[in-house]
């Protein structure tokens, strides 16, 4: 998308309608199971105190953690790399690679070789490049970004999907699937699903053996014991991680947790509300002790990020996704307006705040701050407050300052404030010609003025049924 | 119980409808109202622009009209999220002043003398919005429900959506106009499935919001303000 990261990027994509009605399918499904499980009120924010008390004390022990970490992956044959930004993380992983002498690697769903751009990176150093998570892999065949998270190509049909296999990699669509025309009957396009994930998965098998090495996120590091939790559905992240010979974990540095007992109480709340399952299929701990393992530590900003009080706890998303569900914004724009490896309220405030406001600076703005997403968020960040005050952050036009300057300037001068509205009233079609008016009537209608103000019937009402005027006298003007 | 009136801004110019109706009600629950002259905007558009030094020097001049007034009623959850959860920290020498701000619903909703509202017979079936500032920011869900349900006549049907945004969020209405429209047809299109009579919202922004696009798609169904629906029926003159 050529305007990535503007509000631009997010019109063109609500002016689709099949794509949010595809995003809205997607994640109504995770949030109705999540409510199911566990819903919204006393009992899940208790919870979610919990959860927060948890990340809040390991960003503030954050130096120890990581000394301790590195210490105990040390000790178990393992190495830690720190990478200042995106070139040096990308940098040391090529390395390892080479010195591995990898030619194929596999890779389960990382959201950090997102944001470092690892994959063309490695493809262009002559790696072959296999993503192994479904939905990472239907959008590496199709060239894209992931558009969510947890579920990166939720902004697609079964039918893009069947479509993308057909043309990537020679699998004939599912029997009975129409691909143009009006849509099959739901429970073909069920089966279709189940089919064309089964042949992804008989692609991938290949795949897994030839790998020489992986990559792989991670969702936590534990430093009392110097494990690695990724946690997964699909067990392709096990099979990467235990079949090439060598693997390479690529991590923020803020993912450090001091133990397992905190990884007990963040455990649920990730997975529930991320899509609604009470457990994760598959919670693997990984140390180096069966396969040889490189973790690289990433900061891109996020030790600086720490120093802010104000912004800080951003770091303390557990990236679960919920925000992105139950944000209006996301389900009619999808994620890739948002022009970064994080998508929904949480990109809106991650990209600014790591890659700095002049290259995301529209971001804060897109969100009507309903606050549906500080009501989800596991960790309790005040996702719409902290939008709110990245915008005070942003920089604004001269027009737009211009305009909110002469707004202030009649708002506390009431007679000209009254001049404004009688010339509305006057002459009503002015307000189409504003930009804001402009802008307004691209879907709406404008409303039509009153005959009188609010205030001119008051006055009038007043005068004639009460005549002892003196009576509100004197606590009014 | 004196109460004074806090008549946003574009109530007063755009929706004065709204405004009369909040009059009727206090005035048939027995209340005196008082309407402090000169009020004009509380500074919410400019501090959602991430403007907040605009914002408090409007906000200053309009919650000064308030000085000396205990009760302080106005019929915007969103207008009222803004004077009593930001201004107090851009104008922290009136933050009492502010904390005395109070939503119409909300007020209604602890008054144990309100109950049912019998010049409210209202026919028809309708759907209730209660604005995301009142909802989530003010912590008020309960008390709108209520209150509708206490209307004789009136069919108040449950919506999938029904916690979710309409997308008019302030400037952000016409900086993304398309996103906020689209926001807001979904947030509608059960209503309009359903063929209801009206939408009854909190908030006169929402109100705005949701009139133009069903004027747009020439839809039967209407907005009111809850104001509106309670208040006892306007007089014709």
């Amino acid at each position: 998308m050529k305007d990535e990261g503007t509000l631009q990027a997010f019109e063109a994509a609500a002016s689709d309608p099949s794509l949010g009605e595809k995003v809205r399918r997607a994640v109504e499904r995770s949030v109705a199971k999540m409510s199911a499980h566990l819903p919204l009120g006393p009992e899940r924010d208790a919870l979610r105190d919990k959860a927060r008390a948890v990340r809040m004390e390991a960003l503030e022990e954050l130096p120890e953690l990581l000394e301790r970490f590195t210490a105990n992956i040390e000790a178990a044959g393992g190495r830690v790399h720190r990478a200042r930004n995106s070139r040096e993380a990308r940098e040391t992983i090529l390395r390892i690679l080479r010195e591995e002498g990898a030619r194929i690697v596999v890779k389960s769903k990382s959201m950090t070789t997102e944001e470092i751009g690892l994959n063309p990176f490695l493809e262009e150093a002559g790696l072959e490049v296999i993503e192994t998570d479904l939905g990472e892999l239907i959008v590496q065949l199709r060239g894209e970004r992931p558009s969510h998270i947890t579920a990166p190509a939720l902004h697609l049909s079964v039918e893009d999907i069947a479509r993308t296999f057909r043309d990537e990699l020679g699998i004939p669509p599912p029997e009975g699937l129409v691909l143009e025309g009006p849509p099959s009957p739901e429970e073909v396009r069920m089966r279709a699903a189940r089919e064309l994930s089964l042949a992804a998965r008989r692609h991938l098998a290949e795949k897994f053996l030839q790998g020489d090495a992986a990559v792989t996120g991670a969702n936590f590091l534990l430093a009392d014991c110097g494990a690695v939790v990724i946690v997964e559905n699909e067990n392709n992240a096990r099979l990467c991680t235990s079949l090439p010979r060598r693997q390479i974990v690529l991590a923020g540095v803020e993912k450090l947790l001091p133990s397992r007992a905190a990884l007990g109480t963040l455990l649920p709340l990730l997975t529930v509300t991320a899509t609604g399952q009470p457990a994760a299929g598959v919670v693997n701990l990984l140390t180096p002790r069966y396969t040889p393992m490189d973790v690289v530590l990433l900061d891109n900003g996020r030790l600086a990020l720490r120093e802010d009080p104000l912004f800080r706890e951003v770091l303390a998303c557990i990236r679960c996704g919920g925000c992105m569900n139950i944000c209006p914004v996301y389900r009619h724009a999808g994620g890739h307006p948002y022009g970064g490896a994080y998508a929904g309220p949480i990109g809106a405030l991650l990209r600014p705040l790591l890659e700095g406001l002049d290259r995301a600076g529209e971001l804060p703005f897109a969100s009507s701050l309903c606050g549906a997403c500080s009501e989800i968020c596991p960790v309790r960040i005040p996702l719409d407050r902290l939008l709110l005050e990245l915008r005070a952050r942003a920089r604004h036009g001269l027009l737009e300052k211009a305009a909110f300057r002469a707004w202030a300037f009649a708002a506390e001068r009431p007679a000209l404030f009254r001049l404004a509205a009688a010339v509305w009233r006057k002459f009503p079609f002015l307000a189409a010609l504003t930009p804001p008016g402009r802008a307004w009537k691209k879907g709406r209608e404008l409303p039509r003025p009153p005959r009188e103000s609010f205030e001119a019937w008051w006055e009038k009402r007043k005068d004639r049924e009460d005549p002892r005027k003196e009576r509100d006298r004197g606590t009014e003007g | 119980m004196r109460i004074a009136l806090f008549v946003p801004c574009f109530v007063n110019h755009a929706l004065p409808q709204v405004g009369r109706a909040t009059v009727r009600l206090l005035e048939a629950l027995g209340h005196q109202v008082v309407v402090p002259r000169n009020q004009t905007c509380c500074g919410q558009p400019a501090f959602n622009t991430g403007l907040p030094q605009e914002a408090a020097a409007v906000g200053k001049t309009l919650v000064e009209r308030f000085q000396g007034e205990e009760v302080i009623v106005a019929p915007s959850g969103s207008c009222v999220a803004m004077v009593r959860r930001e201004l107090p920290r851009l104008l922290p020498e009136l933050a009492p002043l502010c904390n005395r701000f109070r939503e119409l619903t909300e007020f209604l909703g602890k008054d144990p003398g309100v109950k049912d509202f019998p010049f409210a017979p209202f026919r028809g079936r309708a759907a209730l919005h209660v604005g995301c500032h009142l909802l989530r920011g003010l912590g008020v869900e309960r008390e709108p429900l209520e209150l509708l349900r206490s209307v004789e006549g009136l069919q108040v049907v449950p919506l999938e959506a029904d916690r979710y945004c309409c997308g008019f969020g302030g400037t952000f209405s016409v900086k993304a106009p398309r996103l906020s429209t689209a926001i807001g047809e979904t947030r509608l299109a059960q209503a309009l499935r359903l063929d209801l009579d009206w939408i009854v919202t909190t908030d006169p922004s929402c109100m705005l919001h949701m009139e133009g696009i069903l004027a747009r798609k020439r839809a039967r169904t209407r907005v009111l303000h809850i104001a509106q629906v309670l208040a006892p029926k306007e007089e014709e003159r």
